[in-house]
């Protein structure tokens, strides 16, 4: 009985909250059917994505090819799939390392003060004056192109808004008693961060993670699309996008399906973002 | 008994955009042991920088803090961690001070995990159920979060957690006022019989004269950083001595309508404690202000065995009409 009331709390009042919200479980649910059908693509369609047929180019949609074939005869539905598998990959790595590292640089920032501080903050002033995707190009330009660097590269540009929103928490954390209390009990400065600071943090990154996801794989494909990002064959939204805009005129398919992959997801992201948002914190809500 | 805690001459000084606030200006005073020492006076006095600075939780500006005949202001970082096991602090407001993520064993047990006083999960839970029932909470309450709590309950979790480590010395920074009245009877009470029981030795904050009345053994009277009275409880109450002192008690409402007093009514504001002046800080307000009070700054006196008071007019200068406050409050 005991344990059973351990786990209710807050996480379970932000659950009721939700779940009264038709348009975020709605996102969530189809989120998690596009995050399935990605990881299981080669279950669902019979298609392998570098399968060529190339005595069947340029089909239009059909219930064999459900979105046709590209220029090489492949199954676009497969590759949209597979491309949503490292879209999705890419953006969660990228977000994951930028809120680890911008976390906490925001934590140091707004929990020590003074010189550590300013010396964070006008670093992030600096990075968030360069345009984003300026940034991520460089960065791209400089390592070159795959995947890990594809992810290093977003997830460098994307650490500003996490440290911004870390030091903002970390001020209105710090100001409670019960950090003192902490520290009078004995807790480290490092204890305090881990302990207190992050866990009261925790559902406003949360939000700003399933943002910051929508915000990367928008980031994602078009470094992809400038021909930085994931190298074709290996099929990606954004370097699909680019591939078909040869045959945008004639054949419509090509750039139509991923574009649309790309446009629902993010919706889908920003949908349920703030669907967690309004449930995390009922006072934000407008 | 012995001494546990010798304070000698403590300041602390904040550097503020006006200049220099003298938070805590120079206060001493020993404290023996199992015995509590009530610290009234007004907000902003400093009586809680005065608190913050004998369990480290601020480094003073100058003087000395001896506790358990050791100097605690020349302790290093490894030195301080095991004095927080003997020095604990109770905070004001439960709500705040108590994480609201955690639940009831997390909190109380957070010193015990800092200090891996115990081994297994178990042993904590065991300790945590002892402190439970020690400071009187229900055991089934063991994974209530504080905002399923009442104030009492919250502040009796805040007392487990100073418990915890079984210090000597525990800093109460008005941990009642925050409550009902009905609830403060009982959180004080509590804090007595685990004295009596323990051995402890408290520092009593409050701005409320009739808790500091109910619980202290000595009573010291701070206005603007300075001491300006220290007395054994009783003899604080009985035959107060300087202006404020009287001032403060003759506020304490009388809950009868027969029986009305001459009010000393304090006038004026509290003036800033910033980049001070020389005199008597109590002289803009004080009703006996004279020339000299407003130059020079009466040293303690000691008027009789254990009470000290700083006033010009204390002792062999005495007020016309001092003793005032013959009148039981």
């Amino acid at each position: 009985m005991s344990k059973q009331q351990r786990k209710r709390g807050q996480w379970w009042d932000v659950w009721g909250r939700l779940r009264r919200n038709k348009v975020a479980m709605v996102s969530i649910a189809l989120l998690l059917l596009i995050i399935l059908a990605a990881i299981f693509s080669e279950l669902i369609t019979p298609y392998g994505y570098m399968e060529r047929d190339l005595t069947n180019t340029f089909a239009f949609p059909s219930l064999e090819h459900l979105f046709g074939t590209d220029n090489l005869g492949r199954d676009i539905f497969s590759r949209v799939l597979v491309g949503g598998r490292i879209s999705l990959l890419v953006a969660f790595g990228s977000v994951l390392l930028s809120a680890a590292a911008g976390s906490l640089l925001g934590a140091a920032a707004g929990y020590y003060g003074g010189r550590v501080e300013f010396g964070i903050m006008k670093l992030t002033d600096i990075m968030m004056a360069i345009p984003a995707f300026l940034l991520a190009v460089t960065v791209s330009a400089a390592m070159g192109t795959g995947l890990m660097n594809t992810v290093v590269a977003v997830g460098l540009t994307n650490i500003p808004r996490f440290v911004r929103l870390m030091r903002a928490e970390t001020l209105s954390v710090k100001g409670n008693e019960f950090i003192l209390a902490s520290r009078a009990s004995g807790g480290s400065d490092l204890y305090i961060i881990l302990k207190h600071i992050f866990p009261n943090a925790l559902s406003s990154t949360i939000v700003n993670v399933t943002l910051g996801v929508g915000t990367a794989i928008l980031q994602i494909s078009g470094l992809s699309f400038v021909g930085l990002g994931v190298r074709p064959p290996t099929p990606e939204w954004g370097s699909m996008l680019a591939s078909g805009r040869t045959y945008m005129r004639d054949f419509w398919p090509m750039v139509t399906f991923p574009g649309i992959a790309i446009v629902v997801t993010l919706m889908l992201f920003n949908l349920a973002g703030d669907g967690l948002r309004d449930a995390m914190d009922p006072r934000l809500k407008r | 008994m012995g001494v546990i805690l010798e304070v000698k001459n403590l300041k602390k000084d904040f550097a503020i955009a006006a200049g220099t606030l003298h938070a805590v200006d120079g206060i001493s005073f020993r404290l023996e042991q199992g015995k509590t020492l009530g610290v009234v006076g007004e907000s902003g006095c400093g009586k809680s920088t005065l608190g913050k600075l004998l369990v480290g939780l601020e480094r003073s500006t100058s003087g000395e803090i001896i506790f358990q005949g050791r100097n605690i202001e020349q302790a290093g970082k490894a030195d301080w961690k095991m004095l927080r096991k003997e020095m604990q602090m109770v905070f004001q407001d439960p709500m705040s001070s108590l994480d609201p993520r955690l639940c009831a064993m997390d909190l109380i047990a957070e010193p015990l995990k800092i200090f891996k006083v115990c081994r297994t999960r178990d042993q904590l839970e065991q300790r945590v159920r002892g402190l439970m029932e020690l400071v009187g909470i229900a055991a089934h309450m063991i994974y209530a979060f504080p905002h399923e709590l009442d104030g009492g309950r919250r502040q009796r979790i805040g007392i487990a957690r100073a418990l915890a480590l079984e210090p000597e010395f525990i800093v109460c920074d008005e941990p009642v006022s925050a409550l009902d009245v009905s609830i403060q009877a009982q959180v004080l009470n509590l804090l007595k019989q685990i004295q009596r029981s323990k051995g402890l030795s408290y520092l009593f904050i409050t701005h409320d004269l009739s808790v500091v009345k109910h619980i202290s053994d000595d009573v010291l009277v701070m206005y603007m950083g300075q001491m300006v009275e220290k007395a054994p409880c009783k003899e604080l109450f009985r035959t107060p001595i300087h202006p404020y002192t009287r001032g403060l008690l003759s506020a304490i409402p009388i809950p009868s309508l027969r029986n009305r007093r001459k009010r000393v009514l304090m006038e004026g504001e509290i003036t800033s404690p910033v980049n001070l002046k020389p005199g008597c800080r109590f002289a803009p307000r004080c009703p006996h202000a004279a020339e000299r009070c407003r130059r020079e700054q009466p040293a303690l006196r000691e008027v009789s065995p254990g009470h000290f008071v700083s006033c010009h007019f204390a002792g062999p200068d005495a007020l016309p009409d001092s003793p005032v406050c013959k009148e039981r409050v």
